[in-house]
């Protein structure tokens, strides 16, 4: 049962929700948002997709088996945490680049941006993941 | 910050001042010491060494942790160890029946006690204000509320069942059904004294409470002569043995009960503590090598046995106190309590006091000398035609023999230790002689009864009536207990999971409504805003979306429901600004009604099974449940708890984390440990969830 007009709208909104899941995941420290709900926003956008073209092929869009994503999720938020350690800092301090070349380099980016990043990979690859298993029933 | 989540718990918060100057220690260190190598020698042949000897160690371990302890609960967590592993040990030959019977028992009588001491001792750190023993002795000092009887009479309860005191005695001879090792160590120097020893230490809070006072005097005094009386008319030497244990622990907490006496009580435990578990191994040796422990057999037996004559002889010595021997010292200190405690010229505790002695001589007299001297041929005397070889009984390891000697050693040792710092009113001395005097001659005299004309050593005594009044008792509630046992698990885990349920959540309404009410002055009530037109929309909104998600008879219909609901609810967040809570409730909801429709897809539609009373009886349920749980989240938001720890995090959110955002700066940097945590539970999560979903799969595909 392909719905014209569900897979009409998908095709139009899936660029646009994964960039605002992006956008909400980049501007998490300084305003609402953050990894968590950016990947929610995105898996929301992948189940979108599936309702429309059948929840096998979200594999096809992800490139590759949700569980991967997990796993490289879970292993940036870890190594995040290990860069303190290149410094001599416990593990998990955070390290901003603007901090340490102040005058070189302008941009506020640091670990926890990292730390983010793997926190909204995991969410995707769970939920995605549940997902797709359940359809595979 | 100066707050920690957890208290940090280090060996000085456990035992405070009780680590140093502890004489308990270093005597419990020595029994155990001794009582290991006592055991290895025992056991070598037995099957069971490695269950004994293991558990021997363990039980010294949480003996010494308990005598240590200075925080209340970790005193009476190292109590319950003892308590376990002695009925354990107890059990050791668990193939007889008679064996099982007394480690239940045990267990089951310490045990109940032990939960009258928790709330004795819960009571106390309550009303103290604090749970270290140190500051509680240090500071505390009863008075006439009524609390205080509640207090001392439910730690007394404790104290009386694991010291096996007057109305609970019955457990402790019956316990002697365990190996020598066991019996001697743990049902004579150290398990049972753990009462008294609580009773000594507790003594500078407790001293001048009358209740206390009379407990102890009156059901120590009556412990005491129904000990020296029971043993009088035993055969079985171990059970004599328990019987004097028993009187010895009496008079312990006869004296224990004040600072003036715990000096006595205190000698006393460890003279008791030396001579009694030397007498309980010296038996253990005896029945291993002549195969029997009946006081008349083994005059027979023993003729040319001097070892064992030898030691038996000192050990006499040693237990009926004279000089040299730390039980002399303790004697004297009995004395000069006695003085305090009573006129000197008021004669009939004197008396009392002198008979107990004279027949405590005697029946150390009874365990010690007579089964190795045969002075006059008993009725009932073995058929001498028995060959010489089995009367020269199994060789015993020579371990087993260095023991008890070692054991009489240190009494002497000790002796020496604390004869030094005596300090002895002197214008007693008169009454320490006649006291002595009157007791020895006295102890002559029931020995010259049990020597000439007291011959039967088989068969029946008058005693086992009240050993079999007890164990009836006994049988009797415990029969009583199981049989509410098992009408309360019927009632309450009767096999249903709906009765679960209600019990579970009817539990917690109760526990969180009790404790919103007790803690409600935490909780000032802010005043309630304007109401707006569009919140009373969406609360209708959600009411309705409520309703229909349990009226409705399909399971789609109820997800979507219980979707609209979350929705509402986020709508209200967002009102309410907190934009990231509304946002990721309504991407949740979102997602879960989507998983949701996946997995119920395939379900059928709602039917109903229950009656109508039935599901009113739920709806009441579900409703209180409901409402604790709007108060309890109504109440949250007014708590004015810990507002440090929310300023602390505004006020560094920008100058230490360079964020705006303090929700997202704490999950990614200030507790950025916890979030990696919650992300790797996420992905364990959904990686079995992955494989449980596979194994169906493939099981359909085959």
């Amino acid at each position: 049962m392909r719905s014209i007009v569900l897979i009409s709208i998908t095709r139009l909104m899936m660029p646009l929700l994964l960039m605002v899941s992006i956008f909400l995941l980049l501007r998490g420290h300084d305003a609402p948002g953050g990894g968590f709900i950016g990947g929610l926003m995105a898996s929301a956008a992948f189940c979108l997709y599936g309702l429309a073209f059948g929840f096998q092929r979200i594999k096809s869009v992800l490139h590759t088996d949700p569980r991967v994503v997990l796993g490289v999720g879970l292993l940036t938020s870890l190594c995040s945490g290990f860069l303190a350690y290149v410094i001599g800092k416990p593990f998990l301090t955070a390290i901003w680049l603007d901090e340490i070349f102040s005058g070189m380099i302008n941009i506020h980016v640091g670990t926890p941006l990292f730390f983010d990043i793997g926190v909204y990979l995991v969410v995707v690859g769970m939920v995605t993941g549940i997902v797709i298993a359940h359809a595979e029933d | 910050m100066g707050y920690s989540f957890l208290p940090k718990f280090t060996f000085e918060d456990i035992t405070g001042s009780r680590f140093e100057h502890n004489p308990w220690l270093s005597f419990v260190l020595l029994i155990t010491a001794v009582t290991l190598i006592y055991a290895w020698g025992y056991l070598q042949e037995s099957k069971k060494k490695y269950y004994v000897l293991p558990l021997l160690a363990v039980f010294g371990l949480s003996m010494a942790g308990f005598v240590i302890s200075n925080h209340l609960l970790w005193l009476y967590f190292f109590w319950e160890c003892t308590s376990i592993f002695s009925f354990l040990l107890i059990g050791t030959n668990h193939e007889s029946e008679g064996s099982r019977k007394s480690a239940v028992q045990a267990l089951f009588v310490t045990g109940s006690g032990g939960l009258f001491l928790l709330i004795g001792l819960m009571l106390l750190g309550r009303e103290s204000g604090s749970f270290h023993l140190d500051y509680i002795i240090k500071y505390i000092a009863v008075d006439d509320r009524p609390i205080w009887y509640w207090i001392i009479g439910f730690i007394f309860i404790g104290i009386a069942t694991k010291s096996a005191l007057f109305p609970i005695q019955g457990w402790l001879p019956n316990a002697m059904v365990a190996p020598a090792p066991v019996s001697g160590f743990l049902h004579s120097a150290t398990l049972v004294k753990a009462g008294v020893i609580l009773l000594i230490t507790l003594a500078p809070v407790f001293q001048h409470h009358p209740l206390w006072i009379y407990l102890s005097v009156i059901l120590g005094g009556l412990t005491a002569w129904y000990g020296a009386l029971m043993a009088f008319m035993q055969t079985d030497l171990k059970r004599a043995l328990a019987y004097t244990t028993s009187a010895t622990i009496g008079v312990i907490a006869f004296l224990g009960w004040s600072e003036s006496g715990a000096r006595a009580a205190l000698l006393w435990v460890l003279a008791h503590g030396l001579y009694k578990s030397a007498a309980f191994y010296l038996t253990g040796i005896i029945e291993k090598k002549y195969k029997t422990r009946n006081i008349a057999e083994l005059q027979e037996l023993t003729m040319g046995d001097t070892t064992n004559k030898f030691l038996a002889s000192l050990l006499f010595y040693c237990s009926i106190g004279m000089p040299m021997t730390v039980a002399y010292i303790g004697k004297k200190y009995f004395i000069q309590f006695h003085v305090q405690l009573f006129d000197e010229y008021d004669y009939l505790p004197w008396i009392i006091s002198i008979a107990w002695q004279s027949l405590m001589i005697a029946n150390y007299y009874r365990i010690l000398i007579k089964p190795f001297y045969h002075l006059v041929p008993t009725e009932n005397s073995i058929d001498s035609d028995e060959d010489a070889e089995e009367k020269e009984g199994v060789e015993v390891p020579k371990i087993m023999q260095v023991v008890p000697m070692a054991l009489i050693l240190t009494t002497f040792l000790a002796n020496l230790r604390f004869s030094q710092n005596i300090e002895l009113h002197h214008t007693n001395l008169g009454i320490w002689e006649h006291w002595t005097i009157g007791a020895f001659s006295l102890g002559v005299v029931l020995i010259c009864y049990d020597v000439f004309i007291r011959k039967r050593e088989i068969g029946s005594h008058p005693g086992e009536f009240f050993e079999r009044v007890w164990d009836r008792g006994f049988e009797f509630k415990l029969r009583n207990i199981e049989r509410v046992a098992r009408v309360q698990t019927n009632i309450i885990q009767n096999g249903h999971l709906r009765y679960y349920l209600t019990v579970f959540i009817l539990a917690t309404a109760a526990l969180l409504g009790g404790s919103i009410v007790n803690y409600s002055e935490y909780f000032i009530r802010k005043p309630v805003t304007e109401i707006l037109l569009y919140e009373v929309i969406i609360v209708i909104l959600m009411i309705i979306a409520a309703l229909k998600s349990i009226l409705t008879l399909s399971r789609m219909a109820s997800i979507v429901a219980l979707g609209a609901v979350g929705m509402s609810c986020s709508a209200l967040y967002l009102f309410y600004s907190a934009p990231d809570l509304a946002m990721t409730q309504f991407l949740t909801d979102t997602l879960i009604v989507i998983v949701m429709a996946l997995v119920f897809y395939d379900l059928p539609r709602y039917s109903i099974l229950s009656t109508k009373a039935e599901r009113i009886r739920d709806g009441i349920v579900a409703g209180i449940f409901g409402a604790v749980m709007s108060v309890l989240v109504l109440s949250v938001t007014d708590a004015q708890m810990y507002t440090d720890v929310m300023d602390s995090m505004l006020s560094r959110s920008i100058p230490e984390a360079h964020g705006h955002n303090v929700v997202n700066v704490i999950l990614a940097d200030f507790r950025a440990f916890d979030t990696m945590g919650e992300i790797t539970v996420l992905a364990t999560a959904a990686i079995g969830m992955y494989g449980l979903l596979r194994i169906r799969v493939k099981k359909e595909d085959k």
